[in-house]
C-alpha cells in the first residue's frame, strides 16, 4: 500500500488505542505512530528488497526493548509497525511476517478480493479508514481532556455555578462530596473530595 | 527496460549455444522468435499439435520442398528427412502451449530433442499436471522467468480467519468501552454510522460520476 494509507491506518489504530487505554499523550504518540507506519518500507528501501527484512515481525523485539526506556514511545512505534503489517497482509502479495526464517507470505482474503496497491480499491480502503478516524478522534480527544471522568458531577457543577449567590461572602461556589464517618467511641473522620481545584474556602458546620 | 531485455536475449543466446532448452511461463515465444530468427535457423508455431502438420512446417523451412509433397510422407519419414537435411546447422523450434503435448507427439519431440543441433524454446500457461513422459521432457528445459511463475504459484499462508477474529475482538472492546463510558458516546458513534449509511446509499443511488 502507499505511504498515505499506512499513515491513515496507523492514525486510526493509535487513536483507538489511546481511547481504549485513556492514554493522555495523544499528539506525541500520533507523531511516532505515523513515522513508524512507514518504517518497514524505509527499511526495505535500504536493504533493496521490497517486502523483505523490513516487514518481518521480529522488528517487534527492539521496539519492545524501547518500552523499558519509554513505554509511550514504544507503544506508538509498535502500533505504527503493526498497522503497516496488517494493511500489507490485505494486499495481493501479502507480507512475509517470518522473514528471514520463512519467506512465505501471509495473506488475507480470497485472491480476487485482495487490495491492489495504487488502485481504486486502496483509495476506497483509505476513505473508509478516514471515515472511521473522525468519530474516534473526537472520542479520543474527549477522553484526553477527561470529559468522561465524571460527567454527572460536571453537569451538576455547572448547574450550581449558575445558581451561586455572588453577593454573599459565604456563598458555596463549588460542589463537594462529603462523607462523614461518625463514631462516638473513636476519633471523628471527615473526608473531603474536591471537585474543582480552584476552591479556596471550605465551610463545615456542626459535625 | 531495453537493457534488461537485451541482457535476457544475450542470456538466451548463451543458453542455446550451451545446448539448453528454454521454457517461459505465460509468455508468447513469438517475441523471442522474432529477435532470434536473424541469428539462428528458427521455426515458430503456436500449438505443438497436430504433430504431422508441425513436422511438415519444419521440414518445409529446412528443405524448401512443397507442402503437397511433404504431406504424402509418413511421420517417421518426415522426421528422418528433417534430421538428414538439417545436417550440422543449429535449429530452434519455438512453440507455445507446451502443456498440450500428448504421449504420442512426445515421442517425436523426444527424437528431435536427442539431436544435438535441435533446441526448443517453449511456453506454458496452464497449471496442469503433466504425465510422466511429458514431464521428463519438461525437465530438460530451463525455466527462464522463474520469478513470474513463483509469484503466481507461490505458497502462501492465509490468515483470514485470524484477522477476522482479531478485528472483531478489537471492535467488541471498542464498543464496550464506548458503551460503558456514556450513553451519548454510543449516540455519537451511531449517528456517524447512520450518516455513513445514508452517504453510501446516495453514492449507490447516484452511481459513479
Amino acid at each position: 500500500m502507499r505511504f498515505y494509507t499506512h499513515i491513515a491506518g496507523a492514525l486510526l489504530l493509535y487513536i483507538t488505542f489511546t481511547y481504549l487505554t485513556d492514554y493522555s499523550n495523544l499528539v506525541f504518540g500520533i507523531f511516532f505512530a505515523c513515522w513508524f507506519s512507514i518504517f518497514p518500507d524505509l527499511m526495505d528501501k535500504l536493504t533493496g528488497k521490497h517486502r523483505g527484512f523490513g516487514h518481518s515481525i521480529f522488528w517487534l523485539v527492539p521496539f519492545l526493548l524501547v518500552g523499558f526506556l519509554n513505554l509511550g514511545i514504544a507503544a506508538a512505534m509498535i502500533i505504527g509497525f503493526i498497522s503497516h503489517i496488517f494493511l500489507d497482509i490485505l494486499t495481493t502479495h501479502g507480507c512475509p511476517l517470518l522473514y528471514p526464517l520463512r519467506t512465505k507470505d501471509f495473506v488475507c482474503f480470497n485472491k480476487k478480493r485482495r487490495i491492489k496497491t495504487g488502485t481504486n480499491q486502496e483509495k476506497s480502503a483509505l476513505s473508509f479508514i478516514l471515515f472511521l478516524i473522525v468519530p474516534f478522534l473526537i472520542l479520543a480527544i474527549l477522553t484526553n481532556i477527561g470529559y468522561w471522568d465524571n460527567p454527572s458531577e460536571q453537569s451538576l457543577a455547572f448547574a450550581s455555578q449558575s445558581n451561586t449567590i455572588n453577593d454573599s461572602p459565604n456563598a458555596v461556589k463549588n460542589n463537594f462530596n462529603l462523607n462523614f464517618d461518625v463514631d462516638d467511641d473513636t476519633n471523628k473522620n471527615i473526608t473531603v473530595k474536591k471537585v474543582d481545584e480552584n476552591t479556596t474556602t471550605i465551610l463545615i458546620n456542626d459535625v | 527496460m531495453i537493457i534488461s531485455c537485451c541482457m535476457k536475449l544475450l542470456q538466451i543466446q548463451a543458453d542455446i549455444r550451451n545446448g539448453q532448452n528454454l521454457m517461459f511461463y505465460d509468455k508468447n515465444v513469438y517475441e523471442c522468435f522474432s529477435r532470434l530468427k536473424t541469428n539462428f535457423l528458427c521455426v515458430f508455431y503456436h500449438d505443438p499439435l497436430p504433430i504431422k502438420v508441425r513436422l511438415i512446417d519444419i521440414t518445409h523451412v529446412i528443405t524448401g520442398q512443397t507442402k503437397t509433397f511433404l504431406n504424402r510422407l509418413a511421420v517417421p519419414d518426415l522426421t528422418q528427412l528433417l534430421v538428414e537435411k538439417l545436417q550440422s546447422k543449429t535449429m530452434i523450434i519455438f512453440f507455445n502451449h507446451f502443456e498440450r503435448l500428448t504421449d504420442r507427439s512426445m515421442q517425436i519431440y523426444n527424437q528431435l530433442n536427442s539431436q544435438d543441433n535441435i533446441h526448443f524454446i517453449c511456453s506454458f500457461n496452464v497449471n496442469k499436471s503433466l504425465n510422466s513422459e511429458v514431464y521428463s521432457f519438461f525437465k530438460t528445459f530451463k525455466l527462464v522467468n522463474k520469478d513470474v511463475y513463483e509469484l503466481k504459484h507461490k505458497n502462501e499462508i492465509n490468515v483470514s480467519y485470524a484477522v477476522y477474529a482479531g478485528i472483531s475482538i478489537y471492535c467488541i472492546v471498542l464498543y464496550l468501552k464506548t458503551g460503558f463510558s456514556l450513553t451519548s458516546a454510543t449516540m455519537v458513534i451511531g449517528g456517524i454510522w447512520f450518516a455513513l449509511i445514508i452517504f453510501r446509499t446516495l453514492i449507490y443511488a447516484g452511481g459513479r460520476l
